[in-house]
C-alpha cells in the first residue's frame, strides 16, 4: 500500500466534494504564518507524517495567533515524530468540535467477501477496531458491489441506521459517498475519515484522514507524486528509491528492496531472498541468530538476471556492509541459473577487492546443479569468504544464519571492526 | 568492417568487441544465448552477429547475461553488458 500523506488526502476529499478545513500545506514557519492570517483564526499545526497517535506524540499543536502559529511550526520542523522527521506541516483553521464520527471504505479479500466495505461509526477519534470489540452496535456496516457502487441511499441507510440527528443524515450521507468515489477513483485499498467531525456551529468536516493506494495502480495516477509504491511504515530512503527505479516499469518478476537501517550504526548484513516467504524465513533467522539486517531486498516471480544483478549491486552498495546472504529458502520452479548469472557480474564488480567479505548463497529449485556451478566457477577467483548452499539447507535457515555469523565476526577480526 | 557488435536489450546494452574476440574458436556467446536466452546470436565469418535485427534484438534479448559470463570464464572476455543504475554512483560517492 502507498500511504498518502493527510494532505494528500485532504486535497482528494476535497475535490470530491467532502467539506475538509481551510487551511494549506507548509515546509516553513514563514509559510506558515501568511496562512494563519489567511484563516483568521486560531489555525492547528499538524506534523505531515505516517502515524496515528500524532497528538499525544506532539505532532499537532493549537496556535491563537500567526506569532503562535509560526512558533509551532518552528518547532516541529525537523522534529521527529515516532520516529518520522517532520518536512512539512498541515496549517488549518482549529475545529471547535461538538460530537466526531468515523466513516471508512476497506477492501475486504476474504474468500466470503472480496468486495469493498464501507462503514460508519458514531465513535470517531478511536481506532475502528477498538470501537468494533467493544461498541459493535455502534458501527454500520455495507459490502459494495463494485459493479453498481454506493448509492446515497445505501449511504442514508449506514447513516439513519444509527439513530443520528435528521438534520444529519443527509451531509454525512454525501460524504461517505464522496469518500467511496475517493476510493474508487484512486484504487485505494483503504480511505478513511477519522475523525469526521461536527462543529459547534453545525458544519459536518473530515478534520483527518488517511488513504492507501493499490501499489499496483499507483502508475495510474502520477498526480500523487507516490515516489515508491511500496507498503512502508516510513519514507523511502535515497537508495529505496534508486532500487524503486529498477522496479518501475519492468514487470519481468518483482524486485523488492527496502532499507532498514539507512544510518548504519554498528554495521551488519545485505540481506536478498529469493520468494516472498522463504525470505522472511532467511531475515528471521539472522535476526535469531543476533544479526543485523541492514537491508531486505527479494527477487521471485521469475525475475531476470539483470533484475537480480541490480539487486544484489544495490544490496552491496550500502556502505559499512559486513556481509551479504542470498536466502532462496524455498525450491524455486524458475531456472535458477537466472539468479546464478545476476550474482556472479554483480559480485565480480563489487568485491574483486574485498577481501574476506563474507558471502552465503543458498539457492535452490530448478537447474540446481547448474546454478551452483555457475556461482562456483564465476565466483572462484574472488578474494571473498564464500559458501554456497543447495536444497540440503533450504529448511535450515538457523544453520546458515549461524554460518553467516561465524562468517562476518571473522571478517571483522580481519578488518578490525569493533562490536 | 565494423570492430565491434553492439545492440540495446530492454534496459541495458549489449558490447562484443571484435578485436578482443578474433581467433577464438570457443563461440562461448553464440552457445550461451542459444541455451540460456532467446538465441539472437549466430557465427558468421568466424563473428558472433544477430540473426534479427536490432529493434527485434532488444525485444528477444531476455538480459539473462550468459553471453558475457560465459565468455568471461571460457574465453576472451570480450562481452560486456551495461546495465546502468540511476543515482547508484552518486550514491555511492556519498
Amino acid at each position: 500500500m502507498a500511504r498518502l500523506y493527510e494532505y494528500q488526502g485532504k486535497k482528494l476529499l476535497d475535490e470530491a466534494g467532502v467539506p475538509v478545513p481551510k487551511g494549506k500545506m507548509a515546509y516553513t514557519p514563514d509559510e506558515a504564518r501568511t496562512i494563519a492570517e489567511e484563516i483568521c483564526g486560531a489555525t492547528v499545526v499538524k506534523a505531515q507524517v505516517w502515524s496515528t497517535g500524532r497528538l499525544k506524540a506532539g505532532g499537532i499543536r493549537f496556535a491563537d495567533t500567526p506569532d503562535e502559529c509560526e512558533e509551532a511550526t518552528r518547532a516541529l520542523i525537523g522534529s521527529e515524530v515516532k520516529g518520522f522527521k517532520v518536512e512539512r506541516v498541515l496549517v488549518e483553521e482549529k475545529l471547535d468540535i461538538d460530537k466526531e464520527y468515523y466513516v471508512g471504505v476497506i477492501v475486504d479479500d476474504s474468500y466470503e467477501i472480496k468486495a469493498p466495505i464501507v462503514m460508519f461509526s458514531t465513535e470517531g477519534g478511536v481506532d475502528i477496531e477498538e470501537t468494533s470489540e467493544e461498541h459493535p452496535e455502534r458501527i454500520t456496516r455495507k459490502v459494495v458491489d463494485i459493479f453498481q457502487g454506493l448509492e446515497i441511499t445505501d449511504a442514508r441507510d449506514l447513516s439513519s441506521a444509527l439513530n443520528i440527528p435528521e438534520t444529519l443524515v443527509d451531509p454525512i450521507s454525501d460524504i461517505i459517498v464522496g469518500l467511496y468515489r475517493v476510493f474508487r477513483k484512486y484504487s485505494a485499498s483503504s480511505a478513511e475519515i477519522n475523525p469526521l467531525v461536527l462543529t459547534r456551529d453545525g458544519r459536518v468536516v473530515a478534520a483527518d484522514c488517511r488513504i492507501s493506494i493499490d501499489d499496483s495502480s499507483v502508475h495510474l495516477y502520477p498526480e500523487l507524486g507516490v515516489e515508491v509504491a511500496r507498503e512502508s511504515m516510513m519514507p523511502p530512503t535515497e537508495l529505496d528509491k534508486i532500487a524503486w527505479k529498477v522496479e518501475e516499469k519492468d514487470y519481468r518478476g518483482v524486485f523488492y528492496f527496502m532499507q532498514l537501517d539507512p544510518g548504519m550504526e554498528g554495521g551488519g548484513v545485505g540481506y536478498h531472498g529469493i520468494g516472498g516467504g522463504g525470505s522472511l524465513v532467511g531475515a528471521d533467522a539472522l535476526v535469531r541468530a543476533g544479526l543485523k539486517i541492514v537491508n531486505f531486498a527479494d527477487t521471485s516471480g521469475n525475475p531476470t538476471a539483470s533484475k537480480v544483478y541490480r539487486c544484489a549491486k544495490i544490496t552491496l552498495s550500502q556502505p559499512g556492509i559486513e556481509g551479504y546472504l542470498l536466502g532462496g529458502f524455498c525450491v524455486a520452479s524458475q531456472e535458477q541459473w537466472h539468479h546464478a548469472y545476476g550474482l556472479v557480474k554483480a559480485l565480480r564488480e563489487e568485491l574483486s577487492d574485498k577481501i574476506g567479505f563474507p558471502v552465503v548463497l543458498v539457492i535452490a529449485g530448478n537447474k540446481e546443479e547448474e546454478t551452483i556451478k555457475i556461482l562456483e566457477e564465476g565466483l572462484k577467483d574472488l578474494p571473498i569468504r564464500l559458501e554456497i548452499y543447495g536444497r540440503d539447507h533450504v529448511d535450515k535457515s538457523d544453520y546458515i544464519a549461524e554460518r553467516m555469523k561465524a562468517l562476518v565476526e571473522d571478517y571483522k577480526k580481519d578488518v578490525g571492526v569493533r562490536d | 568492417m565494423s570492430q565491434k557488435l553492439e545492440f540495446d536489450s530492454l534496459t541495458g546494452k549489449v558490447t562484443i568487441d571484435y578485436g578482443i574476440c578474433g581467433g577464438c574458436d570457443q563461440y562461448e556467446c553464440v552457445k550461451a544465448c542459444s541455451y540460456y536466452g532467446r538465441g539472437i546470436l549466430r557465427i558468421q565469418n568466424g563473428r558472433p552477429v544477430l540473426t534479427v535485427g536490432h529493434t527485434e534484438a532488444k525485444g528477444r534479448c531476455i538480459e539473462c547475461l550468459a553471453c558475457e559470463i560465459q565468455c568471461l570464464l571460457k574465453a576472451n572476455r570480450a562481452v560486456k553488458i551495461e546495465l546502468p543504475i540511476p543515482g547508484l554512483d552518486e550514491y555511492k560517492r556519498g
